[in-house]
């Protein structure tokens, strides 16, 4: 299972001033032992049971949204 | 079982400018791909055979296209691809990834026919890279 965020708080993920929630956002969901994918403007890894890869490069794809997904 | 590391005779299809899209999805066939119950690693086999019949005692050769990803939005992913043979077959799988396993690659063997010798060979593949051990 996926989505795509692209508010939190009703603020734009993409809108300067709610970089902070944003970041905290993306940091808890990273967080999670069920998360697959997390990617956004911050935080973009990969997870394989507990083995995360980072993936720098989804952020230019994730700078107004944030994608998540489960590892199953 | 005595294992011999053969070189590496694949290439990536990056390298292929020649590759025929119209002849490859006229005549492909899967000879076997990994059960998408745990999304690890995707390996896909297919075979391809020249196109026409045999004359003097020379036939038309195959060629097997390995196709791997990971699973998820822009995974990474590679296609392989042997060098030609009389006859490719696939055996079975040797190992499919599980959750958390590391590194993310699958094992599997098939039988390679050139002339009257037939080779059994362990493939293992991730996205980046594919070797094969004759057994």
């Amino acid at each position: 299972m996926a989505l795509d965020i692209n508010r939190t708080d009703e603020n734009r993920i993409d809108d300067k001033t709610n970089a902070s929630k944003a970041l905290a956002f993306q940091k808890a969901l990273s967080a999670h032992p069920d998360i697959g994918e997390c990617f956004g403007p911050f935080v973009n890894i990969r997870k394989q049971g507990t083995n995360v890869t980072q993936k720098p490069h989804m952020q230019q794809k994730h700078q107004n949204h944030l994608h998540v997904s489960s590892q199953r | 079982m005595r294992l011999f590391l053969v070189l590496i005779i694949a290439a990536a299809c990056s390298a292929c400018s020649s590759f025929d899209t119209t002849y490859f999805l006229n005549n492909f066939e899967t000879l076997a791909e990994t059960p998408n119950d745990t999304p690890t690693l995707s390996v896909r086999v297919f075979k391809i055979q020249e196109e026409g019949e045999c004359d003097n005692g020379e036939c038309p050769q195959a060629q097997l296209y390995i196709a791997v990803s990971e699973f998820g939005e822009y995974p990474d992913k590679n296609v392989f691809i042997t060098e030609k043979a009389d006859a490719w077959h696939f055996s079975d799988w040797i190992s499919i990834p599980k959750l958390g396993d590391e590194p993310l690659q699958s094992t599997f063997r098939v039988k390679k026919t050139i002339g009257n010798n037939q080779h059994s060979l362990i493939v293992t593949v991730d996205t980046k890279t594919v070797s094969f051990m004759r057994e």
